[in-house]
Order: structure tokens, then sequence, then C-alpha cells
């Protein structure tokens, strides 16, 4: 009898156990990927921010009239030099303009809201690439008093603001359904030296 | 029994080690993206920033250009910096390194001559210091076109003595002039109107305080100058606080006074003098001041007060035009910019 108890006992208290490691490792695998996420999310709006800094900080260089030729939420045209003295290309003014895409261009990916921002210079290099999570883009544009303008030789900021999502949505751990609240958002008030 | 339990609790142990070490190396990673961003910010502030610095000491010693200052220590960083190329355009590369980022700027700048405007009369009051601008004693201040030296020419070059902006001002002015002060020039005797005027000479006056040639802050800088400028090489002066000019002295160029300015002994300037802010000028003693060019009163109140000496102040166009083509500031304006 006492070792029928000892063994119902022990099955019991190893079943726990087991139960414990099992969900465990399921919060451990959750908690990984929200991590990996998060990781990726940081170092793609990071490469965004990159990107776009170091070509709206050359706005204007090297370019003696109105650099700005379109400045709107989604799309500005610019016109700059971008190679450094020194460099292949240099003494060349481009044309520059960056516009965010529609979120259906981005099919290779579960997150239905991620769109594509491209780089298209002198109109025929056009640069897509990864959508790269991002979901929404703003472009401000602000006088030498910090105030927003329309006029574009009144430029003297240029502020860009964006949201990245996730490729793909993640699950809830609690409720298994599609989460898509881990997101990150970035600032950028660029003052380019050239207008 | 005790074997299998701490087979489990090793495995368990094991799972959350290798559990948190991923998140651990997540976590660094996340904060090395961040750290990194920062650096990059932070080793083009410090590019940007020396190309300043060296830009300002460049104001002040030419002899710096055509040179490479390596290692300059800056936010915790340095930057190497090349200065090369005329002063029509000296182009300034300057390369930081923060925490191992490196980043290099590359402006061009020229030397940006200040603008000499051509004045309305031997004086100009801005209608803001009008009541607040008192002329008294033995000072003559004359429209009628000197040469350098003080010469009258007698060519009908002329102006007005002192002008104004507004014609409701002069005779606030004329309230103001005392002792025996003489303004003679065109219109008549005292020649005192109002000229339409499109300067902001306040604003110019702080151009020129801000980027000088010359520093006066104490009588005892005076000892570091032979003179003030010169007919061959005149020379923006900022005259800041209460100074005295105790020894002879000659100047040429710009100079803009803030503060009280007396004049002891023999004191002759050629070009403009702009009193600025809260500005009185005395001749006391025995002293003798000369003003060749023109005279501007911009600011708060203004004072010429002549106690016990002269103060003659000629309209020169020889010396304006002497200035104007000769003066050359020492700031850099930016002409290109690439970071």
């Amino acid at each position: 009898m006492n070792i029928l108890l000892d063994l119902m006992g022990s099955s019991l208290i190893a079943g726990i156990i087991f139960l414990l490691i099992f969900k465990l490792n399921l919060y451990s695998s959750t908690a990984n990927y929200y991590s990996d996420n998060e990781l990726r999310l940081q170092q793609n709006v990071k490469t965004l921010a990159e990107v776009i800094n170091y070509d709206l900080r050359k706005i204007g260089y090297k370019y003696d009239s109105t650099a700005i030729v379109t400045a709107q939420p989604t799309r500005i045209q610019f016109y700059a030099d971008l190679e450094a003295p020194g460099t292949s290309g240099h003494g060349v003014t481009d044309f520059v303009e960056y516009y965010l895409g529609d979120s259906t261009e981005a099919t290779g990916t579960v997150n239905q809201r991620d769109k594509v921002l491209y780089r298209i210079v002198n109109h025929t290099d056009t640069i897509g690439g990864p959508t790269l999570g991002l979901v929404d883009l703003k472009f401000s544009y602000l006088d030498a008093h910090g105030l927003t303008t329309a006029f574009l030789d009144s430029i003297k900021y240029v502020k860009a603001e964006f949201w990245v999502e996730p490729y793909e949505y993640v699950s809830d751990y609690n409720t298994g359904q599609p989460d898509s609240t881990q997101f990150t958002y970035w600032e950028l008030t660029i003052n380019p030296r050239n207008i | 029994m005790g074997k299998s339990l701490l087979i489990i609790a090793l495995g368990v142990s094991v799972i959350i080690s290798f559990f948190t070490l991923k998140l651990n190396s997540n976590s660094k990673e996340n904060l090395s993206t961040t750290v990194n961003m920062f650096e990059q910010t932070q080793a083009r502030l410090i590019a940007n920033s020396g190309v300043e610095v060296f830009l300002e000491r460049l104001k002040a010693d030419k002899t710096m250009n055509g040179n490479t200052y390596l290692n300059n220590s800056l936010f915790g960083g340095d930057y190497d910096l090349t200065m090369a190329g005329p002063d029509s355009l000296v182009r300034v590369t300057s390369t930081a390194t923060f925490m191992e980022v490196t980043h290099t700027t590359i402006v061009e700048a020229q030397t940006d001559r200040l603008p000499v405007f051509p004045l309305p009369a031997a004086m100009y009051i801005a209608s803001e210091t009008v009541s607040k601008a008192k002329i008294n004693g033995n000072i003559t201040i004359s429209g009628y076109d000197h040469d350098i030296n003080g010469n009258i020419l007698n060519n009908g070059n002329d102006l007005l003595g002192i002008a104004v902006d507004n014609p409701a001002d002069v005779p606030t002015l004329l309230s103001n002039i005392g002792g025996s002060a003489t303004v003679e020039g065109t219109g008549g005797n005292p020649s005192v109107n109002a000229v339409p005027n499109a300067i902001d000479w306040e604003a110019y006056a702080e151009d020129v305080a801000n980027n000088p040639d010359i520093i006066i802050n104490s009588a005892a800088d005076f000892l570091n100058y032979t003179n003030l400028g010169t007919t061959l090489e005149p020379k923006t002066t900022f005259i800041n606080g209460n100074i005295q000019i105790s020894n002879d002295l000659t100047g040429c160029g710009i100079m803009v006074v803030n503060g009280n300015l007396k004049i002891n002994d023999l004191f002759t300037y050629r070009g403009i003098i702009i009193a600025y802010k809260d500005s009185e000028i005395r001749t006391e003693l025995n002293g003798a001041a000369n003003l060749y060019g023109g005279m501007i009163v911009a600011g708060l109140s203004a004072e010429l007060w002549i106690s016990n000496g002269t103060f003659d102040l000629f309209y020169s166009q020889e010396a304006l035009e002497t200035v104007a083509q000769l003066l050359k500031t020492r700031r850099f304006n930016i002409v290109s910019w690439y970071e």
C-alpha cells in the first residue's frame, strides 16, 4: 500500500515538474521572440535614421538656389551634391527624392501595415529595399524660429518621424492572438547647414 | 529519487541559464545599437565644433591657414583639422573620432567683408534715441565734405549736419543741443532735418561688436595698440565699458562705443563711430576729438558732452571710401558645409 502511495505521489510531483518545465520553455520561447523582435526593431529604426540623417544633412550642398523642391508629409524632393569633396561624383548636383510607398507593396511580410520607403537619386537610381518594418513616416518643415512653414525658401529644419513595427505579428502569450503592440518611434530634427 | 531530482534541477538551471544569457545578449546588442547612434552623433558634433573653433581662431591669426592640427581634444573625443586655400575659399577638413567612430566634416568658407553704407549726414540719430541724445559744449558737426585730414573741400558734395528719421524728431533734437555746439551743412544752420533711413544701424553695430579687430575693455587695453587702424589698414574697434583716452591716439575704420568714452588728449579718428546701446562720449581737460567721416547714434541713449575741450565731427567722403575699400573684417562666411 505504501509503495502504491509513493508511486502515485512521485508521479504527481513529476507531472507537476514536467508541466512547469514545459510552461517555462513556452514562456522562454515567447520572451526570446519578443526580445529578438525588439532588437530587430531597434536596429531597423537606427538604419532608417542613419540613411535619412545622411542624406537630409546634405540638402542644398553645392546648390545655390532654393534646394527643397517638394516638402510634403511623406515626400521630400531636394537638390544636393551627395558626394564628399575628393570622391567620385563630387561636383555634380543630385536630385534626391524620398517618399513613402503604399502598404500593399510590401507583400513579403505578415504585417499588413508596413510600407517601403523609396529613395530616388537623379530620377533613375531607385532604391526601395525592405520595409524594415516602417509603418508610417512624417516629415515636418520648420523655419528659423522653429515654426512650421509652407514656404520652401524659409525651411531651415526638417523633422523626420518614423514608426516601425515587427515584420510579423507576435502572438500574445496569454491569448494566443496576433499582437502588434510592439513598435518603436524615432524622431530626428535636422538642420541642413546649406539652406 | 535524490539523483532524479538533482538531474531535473540541473536541467532546469541549464534552461534558465540559456534563457537568461540569450535575453542578456539581446539587451546588450540593443544597448550597443543605441549607443552607436549616440557615438555617431557625438563624432559629428565634435567634427563640426572643431571647424567652428578653428575658423574663430583663424579670424585672429591668419598664419594658421595652410596647417594641420592633430589630436585636438573635445567632448571626450578628438579631432584632426586641416585648413587650406586662399582667404576667398578656405577649406577646413575636420575628422573627429569618438569611441572608435569617425566622422569627417568638410567646410568651405570665405572672408566676409563688412559692408560700409553711405551716411545720410555727418551725424545720424535713430528715432528711438532722439529724445535721449544730448549734445553739449564746444562741438562742431559739419555736413560739408572734407578730405581725410579734415580740410574742407568745397566740392558741393555736402550733406546735412544731423539727420533724423522723422520731421517730428527735429524740434526734439534741437532742444537737446546746448552750449556752443555748431551744426552746419546743407539746409541752413542748424543743419538738422529728417532723411528716410532703411539701415538697421543697431544691428550693424552689433555685427561690428561681435567681430571686431580690436576690443577695448579697459584703458590698459590701449597699451596693446599703437593705433586703432590706419588709412592703409583700417580696423573695426569695439570700445566696451568706461574707457578713458589719456594719450594721443589715432584710428581709422569703424568704431562701436558701448559705455562712457572720455577723451583727455588728442584723439583723431577717420571713418565711422557708432554710439551704441547706452553711450556717452566726453572730452575733458584740454582733450580734442576729431572725427573725419561720420557718426551714428543708435541705441538707448547717447551723450556728446564737451566740458573743456573740442569735438569736431567733419563729414568726409574720402575717409568713408577709404574704409569701404580697405576694411577687411576677419570673419568667415560659410560657403558650403559637408557633414
